[in-house]
């Protein structure tokens, strides 16, 4: 018997609260995600794109301040459908109060078109790799036992499962567009732009939350309905790749026969899940009416709750056999 | 003595299947040996205790909380062992521990200390810190008992907690479970196929069969038999004792791969025939013992009656 090995002792600590067990469970998948070299590639290069933008908002800040960069903002901005502010400027100072006027919609359309495209993409690959292990490795290891025979509930464990997916989904998302935000006005060198756009990071906020939570739940969804994790990773990218083949076939197809017409405006987008998400986000930073997206709102509100009640009946599944 | 546990009229039905029919029992503190023919029902009876499954109907209660209300309060009391491996992959045998500990409301630290507390009372050497899915079958078992314990849970659920181990390291599990039950106090709920360490360990009996209980009582009640007997147990040839005491009349019936007899009764009548006969056959006598039923027989007694009755 080794000299530690004081056999079976009475335990008399302090329990904490109960209410932090999902944490415990989000902290561990957390850990074991990060084990994988190819998440923490990711996460690297899910940041590079943040230097490209800050050029683009130096470039921009840099115009509005009447520097040398204004001629190509201007041109650049005319051709980003803003000619109509430019048509009675008169002189530079005119430019430069025009480019302030903008800042506002112009810092959203940025955050939203790093928000759509390249972090889009890392999200798609973050959540590819973390989401489909997270619940099927428990099937196939029988974790649920473990789990629930412990005071956990089926709440408790997919908030934790969720969290997992969500900390890392943020960390390439939320972070940096915060970190973006913050970067721009640090770059307009004036402390009173933050009056002016102090909406943006609860909007960036608002629409991670449209992003991530949807996201993570239809992952985790596939997740729950397989014991081989690859079958999951398999059926999530292909929701987005198949998406966007059919958006692509069904965009072709309207305008060769221009079928419904105005009727059934962005009938394509509705098949794509990148679109239904970047439609809903565009609302979120002010970009499109309600009016407009509101069929998209209901998609992804139909499909999260679908995967979210379709989660919760496969957790007690294993259980019940 | 209060129960621990007691079960009132249970019932279970997977769709058209009977899981658990009308089963009532009252447990007591100390070790009882759940037993029964696969599909008797156990594993459905420990998921009822433990909420994993609703009840279709009837009532119960563990450690005073009723249960499918009360569920958490049993769970953070309960140390479950499952038969099946249970682990998360990517874990260190540490590791998965101390998160049975923290999922159990320890704190971080603790939880770290506690798990390696009990790593050393189950006999986990170096190989706590490697992977979990690179562990042997003796070391996965370990596992699941150190995770059921992390927390000193007073009611302990160990389903086949020796199944796959080596005579030494079952003899060694079995030594925590005595120690358990008798030192610490624990009540434990012994699930096994394995019949000699229900006899070696449980101070009462559950026998199930097709989702009833068929036999629950202390296993010093179910081992007296019902027609007492004695068991003579001779040193060298015990054939010509055994003829004489026949020759006076006794029924002798020799007991198979043993140096032994029985004979029927509790010994008034044959004692001293039987010291005269060993006398004149000049046999030697090592021990004569009253005769018990042994745990295999009470099982297959129970398991007999119950498919009796069906029939």
């Amino acid at each position: 018997m080794p000299i530690h090995d004081l056999g079976y002792r009475k335990w008399h600590g302090h329990l904490v609260s109960g209410a932090t067990r999902w944490q415990v469970i989000a902290e561990t998948g957390i850990r074991r995600v990060w084990q994988s070299a190819w998440i923490r590639r990711i996460v690297f290069f899910a940041w590079l794109p943040l230097l490209l933008f800050a050029g683009v908002f130096l470039i921009f800040e840099w115009g509005a301040r009447g520097g040398p960069t204004q001629q190509v903002v201007v041109s650049a901005l005319m051709e980003w459908g803003f000619a109509e502010e430019f048509q009675n400027v008169r002189s530079a100072e005119d430019v430069t109060k025009v480019l302030v006027s903008l800042r506002h919609e112009c810092w959203l359309r940025l955050i939203q078109i790093y928000f759509r495209y390249p972090q889009g993409i890392a999200l798609v690959l973050v959540v590819g790799l973390i989401s489909p292990r997270l619940i099927s490795d428990d099937v196939s290891s029988r974790a649920f036992l473990f789990y629930f025979s412990r005071p956990l509930n089926r709440f408790e464990y997919l908030m934790g499962k969720l969290s997992t997916v969500w900390v890392y989904l943020a960390a390439i998302t939320t972070i940096p567009a915060l970190f973006m935000y913050l970067m721009a006005v640090a770059l307009s060198a004036s402390p009173e732009v933050v009056l002016d756009t102090w909406d943006i990071p609860l909007r960036i906020l608002l629409a991670s939350v449209v992003v991530i939570g949807p996201a993570g739940v239809i992952s985790l969804c596939f997740s729950s309905l397989t014991r081989d994790s690859r079958y999951a990773g398999f059926a999530w990218f292909a929701l987005w790749t198949m998406g966007v083949v059919t958006w692509v076939f069904v965009s072709i197809w309207r305008a060769n026969r221009d079928y419904w017409g105005d009727a059934a405006h962005r009938f394509e987008e509705y098949f794509s899940i990148h679109h239904v998400f970047g439609a809903v986000q565009r609302w979120v930073f002010g970009l499109e009416p309600f009016a407009d997206v509101k069929w998209f709102i209901a998609i992804l509100s139909v499909a999260t709750t679908a995967a979210l009640i379709i989660l919760f009946r496969r957790i007690s599944a294993p259980m019940k056999a | 003595m209060n129960n621990l546990i007691e079960l009132h009229n249970i019932y279970k039905d997977y769709g058209h299947f009977r899981a658990l029919d009308d089963v009532s029992m009252a447990i007591k503190p100390g070790v009882t040996g759940l037993l029964g023919p696969n599909g008797a029902g156990k594993s459905t009876l420990i998921k009822v205790l433990l909420g994993l499954v609703k009840l279709t109907s009837g009532t119960g209660t563990v450690m005073g909380h009723q249960i499918g209300t009360d569920v958490k309060a049993i769970r953070s009391k309960v140390g479950y062992m499952p038969e099946d491996d249970c682990y998360l992959h990517g874990l260190s045998g540490v590791e998965s521990v101390q998160l049975a500990a923290r999922l159990s409301c320890m704190d971080r630290t603790e939880g770290l200390r506690r798990a390696h507390e009990i790593l050393d009372f189950c006999g986990a050497g170096q190989e706590r810190y490697r992977d979990v899915h690179t562990f042997s079958t003796g070391m996965r078992q370990k596992l699941r008992f150190a995770q059921a314990i992390v927390h000193d849970p007073p009611l302990l659920i160990l389903d086949e907690p020796t199944s796959g181990l080596d005579p030494d390291e079952r003899e060694a599990m079995l030594s925590r479970v005595r120690i358990l039950a008798h030192r610490h106090e624990k009540a434990i709920i012994l699930c096994t196929h394995i019949l000699p360490d229900i006899q070696k360990v449980s101070d009462d009996v559950i026998i199930m069969a097709q989702g009833r209980v068929k036999v629950a009582a202390s296993l010093d009640e179910l081992s007296v038999p019902r027609n007492p007997a004695q068991f003579v147990h001779y040193v060298g040839d015990g054939e010509p004792l055994m003829r004489a005491m026949r020759n006076r009349g006794f029924v002798v019936t020799p007991i198979e791969g043993k140096p032994a007899f029985s004979i029927p009764g509790e010994g008034e009548n044959w004692l001293p025939q039987l010291w005269e006969a060993a006398r004149q056959e000049n046999a030697s006598i090592r021990s004569i013992l009253p005769a018990r039923n042994s745990i295999d027989e009470i099982f297959l007694e129970a398991i007999r009656e119950g498919s009796h009755a069906n029939s």
